[in-house]
C-alpha cells in the first residue's frame, strides 16, 4: 500500500507542473493545493459522519441484544445515507414567531466550527492541513463555538423548552471547558509544545512512551469533561427526551435538525482524534516494527476505539442531574485536574 | 377483631344513629346517619381498638329510593375490615368530605361528584376529574342515564390552550 | 382546561408548565400541570381521564362470566392479577369452593404476570432516568414469559385466563420444564439488572434520599403495595389475608428502610425474586385435579353485597359489588393501586426538580387505564 505521503508529493507535483506550464504565480499554487485539501478533509469528514451513525445504531444494538438495521444493504451500512436523502427532500419549518436569523445561523455556525478543528488534526505521517505552532489552543477556542450556537439555537426558536434547554445546553458546556483545557496542560507541559505534529512525534515510538501512562489522570479527565461537552449521556439532560421533549433543537426540522446530529458525530470524532494525538500517540504505530501498516490507518483505528468508547459510556450509565453535573465538573473534576497539573509540573522539573 | 366484636363496640358508642346491615360476609356493613358521619369517620380513624386509617374505597350508588355513598375502611394494624354507607335523599343527594380525614378521598369523592352528581360539601378543590371539563350531558352513572345521540365536539373558541 | 390553571395562584416568580397529555415519560396519557419556580416544583395538579372507558357502567349490563373479559383491560399490563380479583369477587360473592389445582394455577400466572409488569416498571424508569439499556434486557425477559401465556391460553397481553370458579384451560405439558427453566435464568438476569443499576453512583445521587414517603402518610393516602412497603410497612394481602391458597407456599415480603426512590425500586427487584421462589414451589406442588368448578352458565349469585380485594402488582385491587339476584351484577366499584398513587404524586413531588419529578413518578408504578377505567 502506497504511504500518502508519496501520493501528495505525487499531487503536488502535478499542481506545480500545471501552474508552472500556465506561468501562475506561486500563490495560484498554493491555494489550488490547499482547495484540493480541503475538498479531501471534507469528503473524509462527510463519510465519517455518515459512518458514525450507522457505527453508533449498530454499537447500540449489540449492546441491547438486537441487530440494528439490517434490511439496507449488507447489515444495513447505507441506511444513513438513505436517511440523510430522506432528511433533504425535508420540508423546512420554521415557526412563525421564530427570529428567522438567529435560528437559520445556529446550525450553519455548528457544523463549520466542527469543520474548522479540523485543519490542524494531524491524520497520519505528513497529513495535517494546516500544522500551526498554537494548533492545541486553536482546537480548544474553536470547539467553544459550539456554546453560542446551542443559545441562538434555543433563542431563536421563540420556545420556552427550546431556551431552558439551551440555556442548561450552554451551562453545562463552559463549565466542562475548564476542566477540559487544563487536562491537557499535563501534555503539553510533558511535550513542550503546542503544535499537534509535534505532540505526535514526541511521543515515542514506542507504546510505553505514549503520554496515556504518565497522565491518566489527565485522560481520565479529558474524556470526562469530553463526554459532558458532546452532550452526550450521562451528561444529556439538556436533550433528554424523555424530561423536556428534545431541548434546544426542538424547533428545527429537516436538514437543519440533520446538522445539530451530524455535528455532535463530528465532534465525537474531533474528541477522540484530539485525544488520540495527545495521549494515545497519534499516528505512530505501537511498535516500530508494525509501520508497515500505514499511519492514517493507526490514527483512524485509536480513533474510532475511542469513539466505541464514548458510545459504550450512554448506552451503560443513566444521566446525570443538573445540580450533580454542576458539581460533578466544579467540584470534582476541577481540583483533580489542578493536581493533575501540579504532579506534571514536579516530575517534568525532577526528571 | 371480629365481626361480631366491632359491631358491638360501635352499637355501644353509636347506638342508635347506626344500622347493622345483616349479611354472611366476613366484614361488619354499617349504615350510619347523615348528621353522624363526620363524627363517626372520625371515630373509626382515631379508635386505638378501631384503628381504620387506611380509606380503601368510595364511592356512590344510585338506587330507586336513595343514593348511597359507600366507605370501605381497613386498618393496616389490626387487619380487619368494614364497609360504613349512608344512604341519601334522591333528589338533594348532599354530604360532608372526609378529604380531612382521609386525604385519598379527593379523587374518589371527585369521581363520584360527577358520575352520580353526589354534591360533597366543603370539598377542597371541585372539578371534573374523569369526564371533559366541558361535560354537561347529566350524571352517567346514574341508572336511566341515556346519553344524547350525538355528542357535539366542544366549542373551540372556549378551549383556550 | 384553564380552569385548572386559575386553581393555581401565581406569584411574581412562578410559572406553569405542561406536562402531556403525550410525554415519552408520563406511562400512559397523563396530563401534569406543574407550578414551578426556576427549577423547583411548588406544586403539581394531576389531570386525568384521557383513558376513561367507563368500565364500571359497562359491568351493569353484562354478566359476570361476560365481564371478565373487561377486567384485563384495566390493568393490561398485569392482565392476570386483575382477573384473579374479579373470580375472588365474585366466588366470595356466591361462597364458590374453587378446586386446587386451579388455584395453584392462578398462582403461578399472577406470579408470572407480577414478574412482567415488574420488568415493564424496570424497563421505563431507567429510560426515564436516561439508562437506555435495561429497557431491551427487560423486554427480553418479558418475552419468555409472554410465549408461556401464548402456550397456555393463546393471548400475549390480555388474557381472560381465569373463569369465576377456576381456570378457563389446562396448563400443555411443556409449560412445566419451560418454567423451570425461565425461573432458573431469570434469577440471574435480575443479578444483570443490579448490577448495571443499584449501586451506580449516577442512579444513586438520582434516586436515594428523593422524596421520602413515611408510612403515617401514606397510608393515609392510600399507597399500597411495593409503594408502601418500601417505607417499612409489612402488609402483604398475600401473607395477611391469603387468597388462592398463597399460604401454602413459602416466600418472604421484601421491606425498604427509608421510603425514597431506591428504596420502591429495590423493593420491587426483590420482588421479582421471590416470585420466582412462589413460582417454583407451586410449579412442584401442582396437584391433579379439575381446574373448574361446577358454575352455570346463567350464574345467579344471591342479592348482597361483596368486598374483596388482592395483591396486584401495583398496589391493592379490590371490587366492591352490589348484586340484585339477576344475572347481571347491580353496581361494581373497581378500587385500583395506581388511582391512589396519582394523588400521592402532588405530595411527594413538591420541593423537588422536573428531572427528579420523572424518578419519583417512575418509583411509584402508575399506569393510566388502571387510574381511568
Amino acid at each position: 500500500m502506497l504511504e500518502l505521503t508519496g501520493l501528495l508529493q505525487w499531487i503536488y507535483n502535478i499542481v506545480a507542473g500545471i501552474s508552472s506550464s500556465l506561468g501562475l504565480p506561486d500563490i495560484i499554487r498554493d491555494i489550488a493545493l490547499m482547495v484540493l485539501i480541503i475538498a479531501a478533509i471534507l469528503a473524509f469528514l462527510t463519510v465519517m459522519a455518515l459512518f458514525l451513525v450507522w457505527w453508533e445504531r449498530k454499537v447500540s444494538a449489540h449492546f441491547q441484544d438486537r441487530l440494528g438495521p439490517m434490511v439496507a444493504g449488507w447489515h444495513g451500512w447505507y441506511q444513513t445515507i438513505a436517511d440523510a436523502v430522506k432528511l433533504l427532500q425535508k420540508e423546512d419549518i420554521v415557526v412563525a414567531s421564530a427570529d428567522r436569523k438567529v435560528h437559520f445561523w445556529a446550525p450553519v455556525i455548528i457544523y463549520t466550527v466542527c469543520l474548522m478543528a479540523y485543519a490542524v488534526i494531524p491524520f497520519g505521517k505528513g497529513l495535517i492541513a494546516a500544522d500551526l505552532n498554537i494548533g492545541l489552543l486553536y482546537i480548544l477556542a474553536i470547539t467553544s463555538f459550539t456554546v453560542i450556537s446551542l443559545l441562538m439555537a434555543g433563542w431563536g426558536s421563540n420556545n420556552k423548552f427550546a431556551l431552558l434547554g439551551g440555556m442548561r445546553s450552554a451551562a453545562q458546556i463552559v463549565s466542562y471547558e475548564v476542566p477540559l483545557t487544563l487536562s491537557v496542560i499535563g501534555v503539553v507541559l510533558m511535550a513542550g509544545t503546542l503544535s499537534m505534529y509535534s505532540l505526535v512525534e514526541a511521543q515515542g515510538p514506542y507504546f510505553w512512551k505514549w503520554y496515556i501512562w504518565p497522565q491518566l489522570l489527565g485522560f481520565a479527565i479529558y474524556i470526562s469533561a469530553a463526554t459532558a461537552e458532546l452532550n452526550r449521556t450521562p451528561f444529556d439532560l439538556p436533550e433528554a427526551e424523555q424530561e423536556l421533549v428534545a431541548g434546544f433543537n426542538i424547533e428545527y426540522s429537516g436538514m437543519k435538525f440533520a446538522m445539530f446530529f451530524l455535528a455532535e458525530f463530528l465532534n465525537m470524532f474531533t474528541i477522540s482524534a484530539v485525544a488520540t494525538t495527545l495521549f494515545l500517540g497519534g499516528w505512530q504505530p505501537p511498535l516500530p516494527g508494525l509501520d508497515f501498516i500505514p499511519s492514517y490507518i493507526w490514527f483512524l483505528g485509536k480513533s474510532l476505539f475511542l469513539v466505541f468508547v464514548i458510545m459504550w459510556f450512554k448506552w451503560t450509565y443513566p444521566r446525570l442531574r443538573v445540580d450533580h453535573l454542576m458539581d460533578f465538573a466544579w467540584k470534582v473534576l476541577l481540583p483533580l485536574a489542578f493536581l493533575n497539573i501540579i504532579i506534571t509540573a514536579l516530575g517534568v522539573h525532577l526528571f | 377483631m371480629t365481626k361480631q366484636e366491632i359491631e358491638k363496640q360501635l352499637q355501644q358508642d353509636f347506638g342508635d344513629h347506626i344500622e347493622i346491615q345483616e349479611t354472611d360476609q366476613p366484614e361488619p356493613y354499617i349504615y350510619i346517619t347523615k348528621d353522624k358521619y363526620i363524627e363517626f369517620c372520625k371515630y373509626l380513624f382515631d379508635n386505638p381498638n378501631l384503628a381504620f386509617k387506611f380509606l380503601f374505597q368510595l364511592g356512590g350508588s344510585h338506587f330507586e329510593d336513595k343514593f348511597e355513598v359507600f366507605l370501605c375502611l381497613t386498618s393496616p394494624e389490626h387487619h380487619h375490615e368494614i364497609i360504613v354507607k349512608v344512604k341519601l335523599p334522591v333528589d338533594e343527594p348532599e354530604i360532608n368530605s372526609v378529604t380531612g380525614i382521609w386525604r385519598v378521598a379527593d379523587f374518589f369523592e371527585l369521581e363520584a361528584m360527577e358520575l352520580f352528581g353526589i354534591k360533597f360539601v366543603d370539598h377542597p378543590q371541585p372539578r371534573h376529574l374523569l369526564l371533559i371539563e366541558e361535560w354537561d350531558y347529566g350524571y352517567p352513572m346514574r341508572k336511566g342515564w341515556t346519553g344524547p345521540d350525538f355528542i357535539p365536539m366542544p366549542d373551540k373558541s372556549k378551549s383556550a390552550e | 382546561m384553564t380552569d385548572l390553571t386559575k386553581e393555581m395562584q401565581l406569584s411574581e416568580e412562578e410559572f406553569i408548565v405542561n406536562m402531556g397529555p403525550q410525554h415519552p415519560s408520563t406511562h400512559g396519557v397523563l396530563r401534569l400541570l406543574l407550578k414551578m419556580k426556576g427549577e423547583f416544583i411548588e406544586d403539581l395538579i394531576p389531570d386525568v381521564g384521557f383513558l376513561h372507558r367507563s368500565i364500571e357502567k359497562i359491568a351493569e349490563n353484562r354478566t359476570y362470566a361476560q365481564f371478565m373479559a373487561f377486567t384485563d383491560r384495566i390493568d393490561y399490563c398485569a392482565s392476570m392479577p386483575c382477573n384473579l380479583a374479579w373470580a375472588t369477587a365474585v366466588e366470595k360473592l356466591a361462597q364458590i369452593e374453587i378446586p386446587e389445582r386451579a388455584q395453584y394455577l392462578r398462582v403461578i400466572m399472577t406470579e408470572l404476570n407480577r414478574i412482567a409488569s415488574h420488568l415493564i416498571w424496570l424497563g421505563t424508569m431507567s429510560l426515564d432516568l436516561g439508562a437506555f439499556t435495561p429497557f431491551l434486557y427487560a423486554f427480553r425477559e418479558r418475552e419468555r414469559i409472554l410465549d408461556m401465556f401464548e402456550m397456555t391460553c393463546g393471548q400475549r397481553l390480555t388474557y381472560t385466563y381465569m373463569r369465576i370458579g377456576g381456570v378457563s384451560k389446562d396448563v400443555p405439558a411443556e409449560f412445566y420444564q419451560r418454567c423451570k427453566d425461565f425461573t432458573k435464568d431469570f434469577r440471574k438476569k435480575v443479578d444483570d439488572y443490579e448490577a448495571i443499576l443499584t449501586y451506580n453512583p449516577i442512579f444513586l445521587s438520582r434516586t436515594k434520599d428523593v422524596a421520602i414517603l413515611t408510612i403515617e402518610d401514606g397510608i393515609n393516602y392510600g399507597a399500597s403495595g411495593p409503594t408502601i412497603r418500601a417505607s417499612g410497612h409489612d402488609f402483604d394481602l398475600r401473607k395477611v389475608h391469603p387468597y388462592s391458597s398463597y399460604d401454602k407456599f413459602n416466600f418472604e415480603v421484601p421491606l425498604g428502610k427509608n421510603g425514597d426512590v431506591w428504596d420502591r425500586y429495590i423493593v420491587r427487584i426483590q420482588e421479582m425474586r421471590q416470585c420466582c421462589e412462589i413460582i417454583d414451589q407451586a410449579v412442584e406442588g401442582l396437584p391433579e385435579g379439575p381446574i373448574k368448578a361446577k358454575v352455570p352458565t346463567m350464574f345467579r349469585p344471591k342479592a348482597g353485597e361483596v368486598f374483596a380485594r388482592i395483591e396486584a402488582p401495583r398496589g391493592e385491587m379490590g371490587y366492591y359489588i352490589i348484586s340484585d339476584g339477576t344475572t347481571k351484577p347491580y353496581r361494581v366499584k373497581i378500587r385500583t393501586g395506581s388511582f391512589s398513587h396519582v394523588q400521592l404524586m402532588r405530595h411527594l413531588c413538591k420541593g423537588w426538580k422536573i428531572a427528579d419529578l420523572v424518578a419519583i413518578f417512575g418509583s411509584l408504578d402508575i399506569i393510566l387505564p388502571e387510574v381511568d377505567r
